[in-house]
């Protein structure tokens, strides 16, 4: 089975739910949607060998987490009336700042160079790459 | 006034003298267009973040949020997870296709993977409307820094602004650019820091910011969304970070890495540039609509103008003059980028889908003498919406990029079922349906008011997902493509 086709399909039913929820004007649809068509097409960056190292995997579903609730949080909370700060902010916006724009870059941009060597690329991908190409490179 | 103007002209000076530098390493168009490919980490990272952000963070950003409110951020905040998303998804393919054809512009990436003119010349076109429009936010920037520092009129500061990163384009190609951002980029990055933390001095602490501007404008103002709504801030958020695999000026930096096991830091140090230049947003646009609503400045005639006002009003002169320089080299380096990236597709991509064949140094030449043509061009559409707010012309430019090219480029490389048919459907609907609908937009059309409008949100996202929808579907209903056994190499990596 492969897998790139398997995500294609994911991402692509994402897509589909997302145009629905754009034109029917449904924020609640949207949040649910968007994250499988970013974390599906993330994933399939993240392929090899048809299939996703452990840290990437872990990478991915963190992030899926971290906005599917974020911004269903963020969208069922009341932001019409004041009630104090959080941090400096009002509650929901303190989960937009503290949760969906600083954790990603935990979760996701420093894993991914944390396990780059074992997930993504390493000097034996490179010497599979010319074996297949025929020819040396200087990818090295 | 005398401060800020002498460390803007050392600042130049020091941007002119890398630009003069890269003048004299430029020999052939592989120099010229994508950096002779001989490029570090730092290079690729900082230059990625300047692409991605410059004068459109640091003018449009705080003007726009002090318009709108919080919900802006949506527009900046993808930078902590979008530079990953590009190198996951795009990185290693685009440097390895570096290594089995002659590759320096996005069109080229498009004819190798599908084997495709029609796909490959619909490509180029998109990137030269949006090239354009991306130039127009960063000339616009320019003008509105320079205008009030020398006292000078929107339209002339554009044609200096022009006039400037022309002479610096022709003469330096992307070499300078790359230079120049890495300059820049980190200064601007650490700056931002300081002026984030001067907002938070005279707004009184982000606390007070927030109960003062919910109590006097509303508190969905400072609420996640601000004042657009959840859709279209959601829709933002989603364009402007898996939107970057669309981004011409990102793809390309791919080309110019000289060690591919050096893709892995780049979204980190990229990302934290990123994030450091959307504190400056946050704070900008948020201390002066404080400053606005509790009587101690005017209202602003033009939003865009918040960032000079800090700076002016609240900042110590020596960082005022640090961030007007650093603004304006950013917009010279990006412009410089986004100019050899417009003039790359003139007198590479478009001859090539002509089978016509000219030398390096011929399109050394005619690459110099397109970007003094598209120039005019960006000061007449600069003329046209620069005033209008150049975080939105950012965005219309970035939604160009991502409707037409993200899927045909992004899954293209990642999925072996893409088909050539699907890629040239994909690139024309994003491009027209994107352009069409802002342009309907701006021009107030009936049926836009009618049909859009009500739906409360943001065009690219829109066609960015028809555009997603558009290639896959077309993708499964044609035959499967036969791929040259190199392309196959690429994506089997």
């Amino acid at each position: 089975m492969n897998q790139n086709d398997t995500w294609v399909k994911v991402l692509l039913a994402g897509a589909i739910l997302m145009l629905i929820a754009q034109i029917a004007k449904l924020p609640i649809l949207l949040v649910i949607s968007f994250p499988v068509v970013m974390v599906s097409w993330m994933t399939l960056g993240a392929l090899r060998k048809n299939k996703v190292g452990k840290g990437l995997k872990f990478s991915l579903i963190s992030l899926y987490i971290i906005w599917t609730v974020g911004f269903l949080a963020m969208t069922l909370m009341e932001n019409s009336t004041f009630n104090g700060t959080v941090l400096g902010f009002m509650p929901s916006t303190a989960i937009m700042i503290y949760g969906v724009w600083l954790l990603p870059y935990i979760f996701g941009t420093l894993v991914y160079g944390f396990r780059f060597d074992k997930d993504y690329l390493d000097e034996n991908d490179i010497v599979k790459f010319e074996k297949q190409l025929g020819h040396e490179t200087e990818l090295h | 006034m005398s401060t800020v103007i002498t460390i803007i002209v050392i600042y130049m000076l020091i941007v002119l003298a890398i630009g003069f530098w890269a003048m004299k390493q430029t020999k052939n168009s592989s120099d010229f267009f994508v950096a002779g490919k001989q490029l570090g980490i730092i290079a690729v990272a900082m230059a990625s973040f300047s692409a991605a952000i410059s004068g459109y963070v640091f003018v449009g950003g705080p003007g726009l949020e002090y318009k709108l409110g919080i919900g802006t951020l949506w527009m900046t905040f993808p930078t902590s997870i979008s530079f990953t998303m590009a190198w996951l998804i795009l990185g290693k393919k685009m440097r390895f296709l570096a290594e089995t054809r002659d590759c320096m512009t996005v069109s080229d990436a498009i004819y190798a993977r599908y084997q495709s003119k029609g796909a490959s010349f619909l490509s180029a076109i998109a990137s030269l409307v949006g090239l354009v429009l991306y130039l127009a936010t960063q000339i616009s920037a320019f003008a509105f820094i320079l205008s009030p520092i020398f006292g000078l009129s929107f339209k002339a500061s554009v044609l200096i602004g022009m006039g400037v990163v022309l002479v610096y384009s022709v003469a330096g190609g992307m070499l300078a650019g790359v230079y120049t951002d890495v300059f820049q980029g980190s200064l601007m990055a650490v700056a931002s820091l300081f002026v984030f933390g001067y907002t938070l001095l005279h707004g009184g602490g982000m606390a007070n910011m927030t109960a003062t501007l919910a109590n006097k404008v509303s508190p969905e103002f400072v609420g996640p969304f601000g004042l657009v709504g959840p859709s279209l801030a959601i829709g933002w958020f989603f364009c402007l970070s898996i939107g970057i695999v669309g981004q011409p000026q990102i793809a390309h930096k791919f080309y110019m890495i000289k060690d591919v096991k050096k893709l892995k830091w780049g979204p980190a140090l990229a990302g934290l540039a990123g994030m450091l230049g959307g504190l400056l947003w946050l704070g900008v646009g948020l201390v002066i609509r404080y400053k606005v609503e509790i009587g101690e400045l005017a209202a602003l005639e033009n939003s865009d103008y918040a960032i000079s006002i800090f700076l002016n009003t609240y900042s110590p002169k020596i960082l005022a003059g640090i961030i007007y320089a650093g603004i304006i080299s950013a917009v010279m380096s990006t412009a410089d980028s986004f100019i050899n990236l417009a003039s790359a597709s003139i007198v590479r991509d478009m001859p090539k889908l002509f089978d016509k064949h000219i030398s390096s140094e011929e399109e050394l030449k005619y690459g110099r003498l397109a970007v003094v043509l598209l120039s005019i061009l960006t000061v007449i559409v600069s003329f046209i919406f620069g005033t209008k707010g150049i975080a939105i012309l950012g965005a219309f430019g970035w939604g160009t990029f991502a409707a037409a090219l993200a899927p045909a480029l992004g899954i293209g490389l990642n999925w072996k079922r893409g088909t050539k048919e699907g890629a040239f459907w994909s690139i024309l609907i994003g491009l027209v349906l994107n352009v069409g609908l802002e342009v309907s937009k701006r021009l107030g059309m009936s049926f836009y008011q009618d049909i859009f409008a009500p739906l409360k949100i943001y065009n690219g996202t829109l066609t960015l997902v028809i555009s997603i929808i558009v290639y896959i579907v077309v993708s499964y209903m044609t035959s499967e493509p036969e791929l040259d056994h190199d392309m196959r190499a690429v994506m089997d990596s």
